[in-house]
């Protein structure tokens, strides 16, 4: 498969998905999807430069096209707003993924916001800590701080059976 | 399962994987022609975003007359301005929306202006002329065209001044790191200054052209296409001239001179991605069949919706002319847009930059500030062949065209590096 077009047609549809759902935790969804087509298309011009894997590289240019478009950073209480609005899309959901998603979103709410990105950069992306923290913008050191202080708080609001007031509320 | 694995699971539910892909779907086919119909950079990495990019004029150049060699990029995202990106997505609101009533009237043919008959009476004869050309073959289509553009910055010019801009900002980000608010105001300051900068036209006209050649691979061989042969900047008048010196003779070009050799890009027709460059030939050969394949395209046209019938059916038009249709599905096309005559306008006796002398068709959209009728969109041909010889964008009082691509020669070879017999 050397056509280039073929190649790139391939990354695209590997990573898009990926791509949105990073601009979409930090910019509004006609926004987050201009600033993805911008990234795929930062990727086909530079298309030497990629690295393998190359979904930390396009979520790092993900990131500079947002900064240079001045999106800001989302405070954590928003971010988890976002993140509930956007996940209510899914539809056809069990009620107890519902009751977890519920769930999840309460105890973020608790959290810092750089905290809550590596989480969810560990999580949606399965990126390891040096590739997460070339993304976040920081030391691996910083990122794997943010990460744990992320799963210990998250981990103790489990630990008990999943509270019932959750299932409720949803 | 451990701590980590249920975290993971938890956050994983709230991976908006639905607006995801109901997004994917949508926006894959712009994104993937967008990018087809945009040059790859060379290997080295710029530190400046703006002087290997178009200004933004050329991105409604692009939108609407779907100039593909014309190197067009605009993600005004890069160089820290705020105007909205939708417009390098491919789709631009920047197109030719504002062609007064115009889509309303495609395919009526009782208009009786005269501009409209004579239009249409030039469309239907170059159908009949069109027929009688002999319909060709080969492995390669290949084109040489002459791309012009106005320069719109000297590229050394602007990116010492973007470069003090940025230090500028650096300074005052530091200063009023504590003053959210006035900094804030010195950003969006800073956005209205960059924005300037790219919108200032230079005190002299000055074009810069260059020739591509192209062969598309019809078949399974690679293609080839040779980029910045013979490039040349030209200025409007002697005063013009004699202004850019009075400026310090700044260099106008950033590309390296000498020609560059890459891989062809594959999209014909950014409104139409299921056309490609060997199912062109395919196409219906008679009017009514050929109609009725554009309106389905059109529905399906990413930029439906957005752009009107009258304005997708110029665009598509110009896009298949300079492509391997047929002779037939050449005059079928003819005999289409004269139908949709009442909202293109025509003058005989148009020469192009080669010379030649062929017949023009108009259409007209806002400039880039949204004022209508400002940016006229030409295609002109030869009403001897039917051939396309060329497309410009020409803006309303100013001295040269935006974009000009001059088809000097298209048609089939065998082989990677032969010309057609002339």
């Amino acid at each position: 498969m050397d056509d280039p077009e073929e190649r790139f047609t391939d990354l695209y549809d590997q990573h898009y998905r990926n791509v949105l759902g990073y601009a979409l935790l930090r910019a509004e969804p006609a926004l987050a999807e201009d600033v993805a087509s911008e990234t795929f298309l930062v990727a086909w011009r530079r298309w030497d430069d990629i690295p393998e894997p190359p979904l930390p590289w396009l979520l790092g240019v993900t990131r500079n096209l947002l900064r240079n478009q001045r999106v800001k950073r989302l405070r954590s209480d928003e971010l988890v707003t976002r993140l509930a609005q956007l996940s209510t899309f899914a539809d056809g959901d069990v009620a107890e993924r519902v009751a977890d998603r519920q769930e999840a979103l309460a105890v973020l709410a608790g959290l810092r916001e750089q905290d809550i990105e590596a989480v969810v950069l560990a999580s949606w992306y399965g990126l390891t800590p040096a590739q997460a923290a070339e993304v976040a913008g920081c030391s691996a050191r910083t990122y794997n701080v943010r990460l744990h202080r992320a799963r210990r708080r998250l981990a103790n609001a489990l630990r008990p059976h999943p509270p019932l007031t959750f299932q409720e509320q949803a | 399962m451990n701590d980590e694995d249920s975290v993971n699971e938890l956050i994983a539910t709230l991976r908006p994987d639905s607006l995801t892909e109901e997004a994917h779907r949508r926006r894959r086919s712009a994104d993937l022609a967008q990018a087809f119909r945009t040059p790859r950079a060379p290997h080295h990495t710029r530190r400046f975003p703006m002087p290997q990019r178009r200004p933004l004029y050329l991105i409604t150049g692009t939108a609407v007359a779907g100039l593909a060699a014309a190197a067009i990029i605009v993600p005004q995202v890069l160089s820290g301005d705020s105007s909205p990106l939708a417009i390098s997505a491919g789709e631009s609101p920047g197109g030719v929306g504002g062609v007064g009533g115009v889509g309303g009237e495609a395919f009526r043919s009782t208009d009786t202006s005269t501009t409209t008959v004579n239009t249409r009476t030039v469309l239907l004869a170059a159908a009949k002329v069109s027929t009688e050309e002999p319909a060709g073959s080969g492995k390669f289509w290949y084109s040489r065209v002459r791309t012009t553009q106005l320069v719109r910055v000297a590229p050394d010019e602007y990116a010492a001044k973007i470069k003090k801009l940025l230090a500028e900002q650096d300074a005052k980000k530091e200063e009023l790191k504590n003053k959210p608010d006035e900094l804030n105001a010195a950003m969006k300051e800073f956005d209205k200054k960059v924005h300037e900068l790219k919108t200032t036209r230079l005190p002299y006209a000055a074009s810069r052209s260059e020739t591509t050649d192209t062969w598309r691979s019809l078949g399974g061989a690679a293609g080839r296409r040779v980029t910045g042969l013979d490039m040349k900047i030209a200025f409007a008048t002697p005063a013009d001239e004699a202004k850019w010196k009075q400026a310090g003779s700044p260099r106008l070009a950033d590309d390296p001179s000498g020609s560059r050799e890459t891989l062809p890009t594959g999209v014909v027709s950014i409104d139409n991605p299921s056309l490609t460059w060997s199912n062109v030939a395919k196409l219906p050969t008679d009017k009514q069949g050929l109609k009725d394949r554009l309106l389905s395209l059109h529905e399906k046209s990413p930029a439906s919706g957005k752009k009107q019938l009258a304005d997708y059916l110029w665009q598509t038009g110009a896009d298949l002319l300079t492509a391997p249709i047929t002779p037939g599905t050449r005059a079928a096309l003819y005999q289409v847009l004269a139908d949709s005559a009442s909202g293109l306008k025509s003058s005989t006796g148009v020469t192009d930059a080669l010379g030649r002398t062929g017949v023009a068709l108009d259409t007209t959209g806002p400039d880039d500030a949204g004022e209508a009728g400002r940016i006229t969109y030409r295609l002109i041909f030869d009403d001897k062949t039917g051939k396309a010889l060329e497309l410009d964008v020409i803006e309303a009082g100013t001295a040269m065209p935006l974009l000009q691509q001059t088809f000097e020669t298209t048609g089939y070879v065998d082989a990677l590096g032969d010309t057609p017999a002339q």
